[in-house]
């Protein structure tokens, strides 16, 4: 067998930039746009003049060379992206693998070929360019076509599978090298292979993880539904009760006419505008939204002889969405009327809310007795679902949306839920 | 000892509340101290603030709630409101006078018991704390609430405070045990922030008093959440 050279290292340089960059485009960029690319271009640059530089170093030096490398491409995607640790552990990992492979197949090509033709050569160019081009165009169209909506959630256990199998997949492929101590076309080969294999296995990874989103995301539907169909219920016993109502003013009205004593009238007449007044003043916080939401939720409390006091500036919450209150105030006001439905004693139903602004801060503050304790996870989301879990977060990414955050705590028996936001 | 007014035109339900506090006191072993009023009016003259709790009815005859209320939070702005009313809608409006809460009528001794609870939690948070500070050549008596935020370099740490800054001895890591609860929170490994003086949060900045410090991002979100219960459990 012949001795063939291996990949020049501004090729493999190229590759790993294409890669991060082909991967970093799952997420927003942390800043402007332009910015960003500059940074990228600086930033494959160094990466390329590093790969150069080190080209030629003895084989114990090569490992932390390559370390430093894909150490450079993690900070590259956790630093211009609006990834977290997490995240551009997988992304980096994947992007690795998949340099490696396109790297190796581009030069299995050039060594098959012609093999005697050197890296700068226009010839060896073109085909760079055309498979590098073929590869991770395929790559990227496929990338775009499966993006989803959702946030896909990385767990450490998906990161340190993605990063033991590259790691794994990186060892075998360059086993041969080092067992041969140079570089055959068969040695090509098997590398190609274990790398595409590589690539085969994180991209099914991948799959799998949209999967599991696209189904929590179905699952969220479905509860924005349920929700839905639980107002409608609400809304119909609402009007039944409005009914009940107008049917007994018009028998007061009726006794009234018929009474003759204009003192009794007047009387008569005067109560029944307080019991109107009642009515008609029913929570006016200054935010129609907030207002329609506390309304709804206190006509349920009574009829389920639960006792929601609430002190509320509402005017705070006008540069929120419609759907943004909604999700905060609506969500939170659930949860607490579910957790205090469970609680024997009618006395202890007892749900306090209060929104306020404190040194240029909004916070809307929600708390309910709850005997028992509830258990928070390492997210800071209740374990089980009798919190909502999972809607609980909606409601902190609408408060992170506005520079904020989401806190849980059970203490003394009461359960409190405080939703910080930025002023505007 | 915990000094609580109630003001309440309708005497059964003075009776009441008296009867509350004291079920409330043998339930908790609390110490406290009640004055009655039966108008707005009465409280008002020769109001001074000496109570730390005042339970004020939102329907009154002579003064309404919301107008006693308003007319004592500006002689008094430390004291604890909580109205009692039968109509919830007025109450509502408590922000404006900062009330903190209210109890609907007929008040039940339970959502009562829980709302003296929070409130008397909140005075004990409240409470002034000294700090003692080892300086070159002796203490320093420091009122925790006038610092701004507590700086560590090397083997020394900067106090910035309203009266001035100045430095001592000592870890930061020490201090941030023995404050974290009393509401600071480091917003990067070398900053301790009192959060009653952050004004503002930016993606890299936080504004405590009139100094700009920088939020390290892995410590952000700690942050934030610290605020968060901070003025939750402080406010209004």
């Amino acid at each position: 067998m012949t001795t063939l050279p291996d990949i020049p290292r501004l090729y493999t340089a190229l590759a790993e930039v294409l890669a991060a960059v082909l991967y970093a485009q799952a997420m927003p960029p942390r800043m402007d746009k332009r910015l960003c690319w500059s940074i990228t271009v600086v930033w494959a640059g160094l990466l390329a003049v590093f790969l150069q530089l080190t080209g030629d170093v003895p084989l114990v030096w090569w490992i932390p060379c390559m370390t430093a490398a894909i150490g450079w491409i993690y900070l590259y995607l956790w630093g211009t992206r609006a990834m977290n640790l997490l995240e551009a552990g997988y992304s980096c990992a994947r992007a690795f693998i998949l340099a490696e492979l396109a790297a190796s197949v581009e030069w299995q090509l050039h060594c098959v070929l012609w093999p005697q033709q050197g890296a700068g050569k226009p010839l060896s160019l073109v085909l760079l360019a055309v498979v590098y081009a073929a590869l991770y165009g395929f790559l990227y169209l496929f990338e775009q076509r499966r993006a989803t909506a959702a946030r896909l959630t990385i767990t450490t256990a998906a990161m340190l599978m993605a990063v033991v199998m590259a790691v794994t997949v990186f060892a075998v492929s360059n086993l041969s090298f080092v067992s041969n101590g140079e570089a055959t076309m068969s040695v090509f080969y098997i590398r190609t292979l274990v790398d595409f294999a590589g690539v085969l296995i994180l991209s099914v990874q991948h799959e799998q993880l949209r999967e599991n989103a696209l189904h929590s995301e179905l699952t969220a539907m479905d509860n924005v539904l349920r929700r839905q169909y639980e107002q409608y219920k609400q809304s119909k016993e609402n009007i039944r009760l409005i009914n009940r109502r107008y049917h007994e003013l018009k028998m007061q009205i009726a006794a009234i006419r018929a009474e003759c004593d204009q003192a009794k009238q007047d009387a008569a007449l005067a109560e029944m505008e307080s019991g109107i007044r009642k009515y008609e003043a029913e929570n006016k916080t200054g935010n129609p939204v907030l207002d329609t939401l506390l309304t709804a939720k206190s006509l349920y409390c009574q009829q389920h002889g639960i006792n929601m006091t609430c002190v509320a500036d509402g005017k705070l919450l006008d540069f929120l969405s419609t759907g943004e209150i909604c999700t905060i105030v609506g969500t939170a006001l659930d949860n607490a009327t579910e957790s205090v439905s469970a609680e024997p004693d009618p006395e202890k139903r007892l749900i306090r809310v209060a929104i306020y602004a404190q040194n240029g801060f909004v916070m809307l503050r929600f708390e309910n007795y709850c005997a028992s304790p509830v258990e928070l996870a390492v997210d800071g989301l209740p374990k089980r679902s009798a919190h909502g879990g999972y809607d609980l977060k909606s409601v902190r990414a609408a408060a992170e949306n506005h520079g904020g955050t989401l806190t849980l705590h059970w203490e003394n028996e009461w359960f409190t839920l405080r939703v910080l936001l930025l002023q505007k | 000892m915990i000094r609580v007014a109630i003001v309440e035109d309708e005497a059964a339900v003075r009776d009441q509340l008296m009867g509350y506090v004291q079920r409330y006191m043998r339930q908790y072993d609390a110490q406290i101290e009640v004055t009655m009023f039966t108008d707005g009016v009465e409280i008002l003259e020769e109001y001074r603030p000496v109570y730390d709790i005042i339970f004020l009815d939102v329907e009154m005859q002579h003064l309404d709630g919301m107008e006693t209320a308003s007319r004592i939070r500006a002689l008094d702005s430390d004291v604890l409101l909580i109205f009692i009313t039968n109509m919830a809608q007025y109450a509502i409006k408590g922000y404006a006078v900062g009330a903190l809460d209210y109890v609907l009528k007929p008040v039940p001794y339970f959502a009562f018991s829980q709302q003296l609870q929070k409130a008397a939690g909140q005075l004990a948070r409240r409470a002034r704390r000294y700090l003692a500070v080892p300086v070159d050549g002796g203490m320093r008596r420091l009122d925790e609430a006038s610092v701004y935020y507590i700086e560590s370099e090397g083997h020394r740490i900067h106090f910035y405070t309203e009266d001035g800054d100045f430095s001592a001895p000592g870890a930061l890591k020490a201090w941030e045990e023995k404050l974290e609860p009393h509401g600071f929170a480091r917003c990067n490994s070398g900053y301790l922030v009192n959060l009653a003086y952050v004004s503002s949060v930016q993606m890299n900045t936080v504004q405590v008093g009139p100094h700009q410090l920088q939020v390290s991002r892995p410590r952000r979100k700690a942050f934030l959440e610290a605020l968060a219960d901070y003025i939750g459990e402080n406010g209004a």
